[in-house]
């Protein structure tokens, strides 16, 4: 359970400048500038931008946006004023003035505002966070129960991870468990420009394509890494990490899946986004319906590792589903809730998951425990009213 | 940054892993001993109790007057907390430095959401006068804080003493009265909300990082 | 003119002078099959059946009537409803019914059927009910309409040791359920432990309180009311009776021991493709109800004459000795200390009875005395009551006392006063089970 909230101030301890200027900071437009990090203080979420005289290292207008998947930190390329900044939000309440114990320099407490812009400057600037090892599994685990780790939203159903090593944290949520190879390259355009957007819209949250596990194709990631993060502010970093990337998992899933579906024909696809950076709420319009999810055609190939397929009818035999890439460590309630709306069934009755070659009803852990790629299963009601 | 490898200072999220000081280790072996029910229940509560017991050790705004692990988890502490007061409802305001708290957390409360009415009840001062407080000088008298209309099952004992703090000197209370949960008392909801001026009584949160310390 | 037939059946004139013959009453033999497998006689099994039955919905009024069909032993049936417009549309009555207690009026029906079934109405929400209501019971039956129900009497079966058959419905897809919880064993699955995620947000829904005007009535603020429906069940009244109808079957299989044993499985229909599935139930190690197994004992006395500490001796318990022991009575709390109009506590330690506010009054400012909260506990640590543990409970507020509950580290003792009947167990080709009632 977030403990954090019980903190009732909404304010930093401190005034702005009394936090800044001791630590070096200059009055510059817009905010408080040191060695190339900015600062713009706001109320909710402080916002740093990191612009350091190596002109190499910034993104000039025309560029491809720069990519930070997999890079300690959580800073991140957002398009503003026609180019890509470096910028960084961070939560209001973070800052303060109160010493942080953790950290010290030459003998000397820091505070919680000077530990995380030191952090923030280090990360951007990629220097070697030596010396900082991440919180104990166990205390990060701490922090958040099992079920924030599943983002179940209609059909929709994504099973997150938390990175945890000696030298690294992080959150990561699929977005695509697999990018088409044969995508068209419109559509594959439209999918960045989707992830794009994503990144500029959610605080912290990254996204881009990694290199599939198995080494074919790629796969579409939504990501908060919080290496080095000082202690004094891990875990409210960690659980504002990881409400940020469910809202923006929701907010992509959908629309990824349409794009990366091939059974989804639009003719709008055939043009590239604009590189204009988009203004205002990112809209979709269908101009041909998805087709019946019982008419969904067999996909062949070979299963993925980590990924699950499977045909999924419902207890009535009306609705059948060809199911593809479920992670198999998701959960068989958070798969059967995903089913169910995906057939459109009733939502305000749980559901469960039978083995149809067995009859066995399928436990509450993962579902790749449970069932055999190419297994068939039913989707049942758990009735409990009379 | 110059980050010596260590272990997390305590926060209120690793309360469990605190090495319990006498004499509240003292406390914590006789009350442990005294835990009665089935066994997840006692485990439990014997875990809540440690953390209390950590609590109150690493702060001084909380001192444990009263700790029971028998059937339910009863506890009475005296909480360093401002407190709105207004004798019999119609004297001047005061705000008290201090409340004694009676908790109690019933085993159903481990399993089941319960409501927010169920929990802590104000012992001092009598004269409390607060929008989520019953009054006393209306029957029955028992001053019951609102913690809201309903709490989740498995609510920490820890979460509640925080909630108790920030409700009680109104960093975090309700008295707005379109609020479907309602208010305990009226009369109280109504002058807070014609003095917002005096809203909330402070701005201190309950553990700072200096009570860490020590 | 129409002029009704002599002999009719339907209606007869009675003869002036004449008294009228009683109605022949129907015998279960005329009916009854000779089941294939059974040897023992199915007859005096019936005649011993306690049956519970837990919702008198749709489905609940379904197996009542079937039951009564059968002229069993006894029926106790519980719900606290009324029927409405709706009622009509799905249970198994007339318009007559129309607003009257659900419980009360199927066992008039009952009662019709077979006058020889004893049968108990209870128009009450189980959770308000006593402990023994469910003692005499051999088999429970669920049908209720809020996963709170099912909770209670999970956790109740559990307790005493007691089958538990759950039917329901799922009108939409036509799917009808039968779980049948042996509650031979406390490590056996039991209703909570098929409970999930969706279950508990059911749950979280059902239970609306307001923090004003909360009920202080019994000196603690109320906090066990039960659930309440979410939304109404939709089906058709053959799918309700078609979940009736298999857990009558069930339990009639289970009575007279007729084929595979069917404790601990779930069975499954759908009327869309008239597939049906009987799938095992395990125990949940993580349910969150306590799988803990009451002992059921008769009190050395009329609860009124007996001391605490008599009791604490007949559960096994010394008392003073070392360990935490609590005692309950239910329907009452033990209140330590009372407010009054002077603001000051006032010592009371008595019994006071729920739903009674005022426990005595004051001597100096001789209002009323209202329990405080947090010094009124339903369960008293047995070292709280001091001294008092060798006074007799009616002198201690209990008189009206019929059940007290003695909890110690491991151990949990119903005593009931008067004892309650003996229920009738499976059939000896199921496994035994260990029973404590006298």
């Amino acid at each position: 359970m977030n403990t954090a909230s019980w903190s009732s101030s909404t304010h930093p301890a401190a005034g702005w400048s009394e936090v800044l200027l001791p630590e070096g900071f200059t009055p510059a437009a817009g905010g408080y500038e040191r060695a190339g990090l900015r600062v713009c203080p706001a109320q909710d979420w402080w916002t740093l931008e990191y612009r350091p005289d190596d002109e190499s290292l910034t993104s000039q207008a025309g560029d491809a946006r720069p990519d930070r998947i997999g890079q300690a930190g959580a800073w991140k390329w957002v398009a503003q004023d026609r180019a890509f900044r470096l910028l960084l939000a961070l939560p209001a309440s973070l800052f303060t003035v109160e010493t942080d114990e953790i950290c010290w320099d030459a003998g000397t407490p820091v505070t919680a505002a000077d530990a995380l812009l030191r952090w923030a400057h280090e990360t951007a600037a990629g220097v070697s966070l030596t010396g900082w090892t991440a919180p104990l599994r166990k205390v990060v685990e701490s922090w958040f129960s099992r079920e924030q780790l599943t983002v179940v939203a209609g059909p929709l159903l994504r099973q997150g991870e938390v990175i945890r090593e000696p030298g690294r944290l992080a959150l990561r949520f699929p977005i695509l468990s697999q990018v088409p190879g044969d995508l068209p390259p419109a559509r594959l355009a439209w999918l960045r420009a989707l992830l794009e957007e994503a990144q500029d819209r959610w605080h912290l949250v990254r996204c881009g394509f990694l290199p599939a596990p198995d080494g074919a194709g790629q796969v579409a990631i939504a990501e908060v890494d919080l290496t080095g993060v000082p202690p004094v502010a891990s875990e409210i970093l960690f659980v504002t990490a990881l409400e940020a990337l469910r809202g923006a998992v929701q907010w992509l899933g959908e629309p990824a899946d349409w794009l990366a579906d091939p059974n989804v024909a639009w003719n709008f696809w055939l043009s590239v986004p604009n590189n204009e950076p988009t203004k205002g709420p990112y809209q979709m319009k269908a101009l041909t319906p998805t087709p019946e999810p019982s008419a969904a055609a067999q996909v062949p190939g070979q299963p993925r590792g980590g990924m699950l397929r499977f045909e999924a009818r419902d207890v009535t035999g009306t609705h059948v589903l060809e199911v593809r890439n479920v992670q198999r460590t998701t959960p068989a309630g958070a798969v059967a809730t995903a089913l169910a709306s995906r057939m459109g069934l009733p939502a305000d009755v749980p559901w469960i998951i039978r083995n149809d070659a067995t009859g066995a009803v399928l436990e509450e852990r993962p579902i790749g425990d449970q069932i055999e790629d190419g297994a068939k299963v039913v989707l049942s009601p758990k009735a409990h009213l009379g | 940054m110059n980050v010596p490898p260590h272990q997390p200072a305590p926060s209120l999220s690793t309360l469990h892993e605190v090495e319990l000081l006498p004499p509240y280790r003292g406390i914590y072996e006789k009350v442990a001993l005294g835990a009665g029910g089935p066994e997840p229940w006692r485990r439990r509560k014997q875990a809540a109790a440690h953390e209390l017991l950590a609590l109150a050790q690493l702060s001084q705004r909380i001192t444990i007057q009263y700790l029971d692990l028998t059937e339910a988890i009863r506890t009475v502490f005296a909480l360093r907390v401002p407190v709105p007061c207004r004798r019999g409802g119609v004297g001047p305001f005061q705000v008290a430095p201090m409340a004694v708290i009676g908790l109690t957390y019933r085993p159903e409360a481990a399993l089941r959401p319960q409501p927010g009415f169920s929990f802590a009840e104000i012992l001092e001062p009598r004269d409390v006068f607060h929008p989520n407080v019953s009054p006393s000088y209306q029957p029955p008298g028992a001053q019951i804080l609102c913690l809201g209309p309903k709490l989740p099952a498995g609510i920490r004992m820890v979460d509640l003493v925080l909630m108790i703090y920030t409700a009680t000197c109104l960093q975090d209370a309700t008295f707005s009265f379109t609020d479907s949960a309602g208010l305990a008392n009226q009369a109280a909801g109504l002058f807070l909300e014609a003095n917002p001026a005096r809203v909330p009584l402070t701005r201190e949160p309950f553990l700072s990082s200096k009570e860490v310390i020590q | 003119m129409t002029r009704l037939r002599q002999n009719s059946s339907v209606t007869k004139a009675q003869t002036p002078g004449k008294t009228r013959r009683a109605p022949a009453r129907a015998r279960r033999a005329d009916r009854l099959p000779k089941f294939v497998g059974m040897n023992d006689d199915a007859e005096a099994a019936l005649d011993e059946l306690v049956v519970a039955i837990v919702g008198t919905g749709s489905v609940g009024a379904t197996v009542a009537l079937s039951l009564a069909r059968l002229q069993v032993g006894k029926l106790i049936l519980i719900d606290r409803g009324k029927f409405k417009a709706a009622s009509l549309l799905t249970q198994p009555v007339g318009p007559e019914c129309l607003g009257q207690p659900k419980a009360s009026h199927l066992a008039e029906r009952c009662r019709a059927i077979s006058p020889t079934t004893h049968v108990e109405a209870w128009d009450a929400p189980l959770e308000d009910l006593p402990w023994s209501t469910l003692v005499p019971a051999g088999i429970v039956v669920l049908a209720g309409d809020n996963l709170s129900l099912t909770w209670e009497t999970g956790q109740r079966c559990l307790q005493l040791g007691l089958p538990l058959i759950h039917a329901a419905i799922h009108g939409e897809t036509l799917t009808a359920q039968c779980r049948f919880f042996a509650g031979t064993e406390p490590d056996g699955p039991c209703p909570v432990c098929l409970f999930g995620p969706g279950e508990f947000r059911l749950l979280e829904e059902e239970r609306v309180w307001s923090c004003e005007g909360q009920s202080f009535a019994a000196g603690l603020p109320r906090s066990t009311s039960g659930g309440r429906a979410v939304s109404p069940t939709r089906s058709l009244r053959s799918a309700c009776a078609l979940a009736g109808h298999i857990a009558t079957l069930s339990l009639v299989r289970w009575a007279l021991g007729l084929g595979a044993p069917l404790q601990n499985t779930m069975t499954e229909i759908c009327a869309y493709t008239w597939r049906t599935f009987v799938t095992p139930l395990r125990r949940n190690p993580a349910c969150s109800l306590p799988h803990e197994r009451w002992k059921v004992c008769a009190s050395p006395a009329a609860l009124r004459q007996v001391t605490p500490a008599s009791l604490l001796r007949a559960a096994g318990i010394r008392a003073g000795g070392a360990g935490p022991a609590t005692i309950a009575i239910l329907g009452h709390r033990w209140v330590e200390c009372g407010l009054c109009a002077c603001l000051d506590p006032k010592p009371v330690h008595r019994f006071v009875r729920n739903g009674h506010p005022a426990c005595s009054r004051c001597q100096r400012c001789r209002r009323p005395l209202f329990a405080q909260p947090f010094y009124s506990h339903e369960s008293v640590p047995a070292k709280l009551l001091g001294p008092r543990l060798h006074e007799p409970l009616g002198r201690l507020g209990a008189a009206h006392a019929a059940e007290a509950r003695v909890r110690c580290a491991h151990q949990t003792v119903l005593f009931v006063h008067p004892p309650a009947g003996r229920r009738r167990g499976p059939h000896p080709s199921t496994p035994p089970q260990s029973r404590s009632s006298p």
